[in-house]
């Protein structure tokens, strides 16, 4: 990581710390001083990875040391689901239009961290992958229509049936 | 109103929902306006793929803000109502109030 970077992130960390105390009039406890840290560098760390500059182990990597300096509250397991099930992302990718993509996997995101927090890792990777089969369906459907696999399976089953 | 420009059913539904959430309407917060309202499950990608439409027609606008760490980096688009979706949506009521004016005789006939 370059220097200006580090302080570009320092500096953005200083900020949220500010407004936080500002608003609250109260100094940010240990624990939301680390969240806004580890929030801060998961950005970078995303942004480097959509650059390709990194790779997924790498981010992975960075991510376990950062969780071994800092509080025990957060756990190895915490660590190795911070990001939803990258197949699910593939299947968006492949299945959605570039203009709506982004979008979808952001909020999809978003949720399942939600998700994680209120229910576990499990249950969230269930919503997860729900949400990703929801949300392809009509895509794919559509898409096998217009290449005829759709009328050719109904012709199918509808001549071995009857 | 031309039939291209005409409001679908969940088009008004996603509508509404995106004027609920004012200024926070981005895809996830307008498809958990739209649960709570529906009581049904609405997929993201058919929350996007309707705003998308809805942009296509002028009824709806969008930007990005700036990315945040728990969408990974990615920015969060909000949507805005614009005044030709809010005329959509009186024409929608007028056309709903319209058809609804006989329903109290229709309520004693016991057509319900």
């Amino acid at each position: 990581m370059k220097e200006s970077e580090k302080q570009e992130i320092m500096k953005k960390i200083e900020t949220k710390v500010d407004a936080i105390e500002k608003a609250t009039s109260q100094p940010v406890s240990e624990k939301k001083f680390e969240d806004i840290i580890m929030q801060e560098c998961l950005f970078y760390l995303n942004y480097q990875l959509e650059q390709g500059i990194i790779d997924t182990n790498e981010k992975q990597r960075v991510m376990k040391q950062l969780f071994q300096n800092m509080s025990k509250e957060f756990t190895q397991n915490e660590l190795d689901n911070i990001s939803p099930p990258a197949k699910g992302e593939f299947l968006i990718r492949f299945c959605l239009p570039k203009n709506i993509r982004d979008n979808v996997l952001g909020c999809l995101e978003e949720d399942y961290h939600v998700n994680f927090k209120r229910v576990g890792k499990d249950y969230a990777v269930i919503l997860y992958y729900k949400e990703v089969f929801l949300s392809i369906w009509p895509m794919l459907y559509t898409k096998l229509k217009q290449l005829g696999a759709i009328t050719f399976l109904e012709e199918f089953i509808r001549r071995v049936l009857l | 109103m031309s039939k291209k420009d005409k409001l679908g059913d969940f088009e008004e539904i996603v509508l509404l929902g995106v004027l609920k959430m004012r200024d926070n309407a981005y895809g996830l917060s307008v498809r958990n306006a739209v649960a709570e309202a529906t009581k049904a499950n609405s997929s993201i990608g058919a929350i996007y793929a309707t705003l998308e439409r809805l942009e296509r027609k002028g009824y709806v606008k969008s930007w990005e803000a700036d990315p945040t760490p728990e969408r990974g980096g990615r920015a969060k688009r909000y949507f805005e109502v614009t005044g030709a979706g809010l005329k959509a949506l009186n024409d929608m009521r007028e056309i709903r109030a319209e058809l609804f004016s006989d329903w109290d005789g229709l309520e004693t006939l016991g057509g319900c």
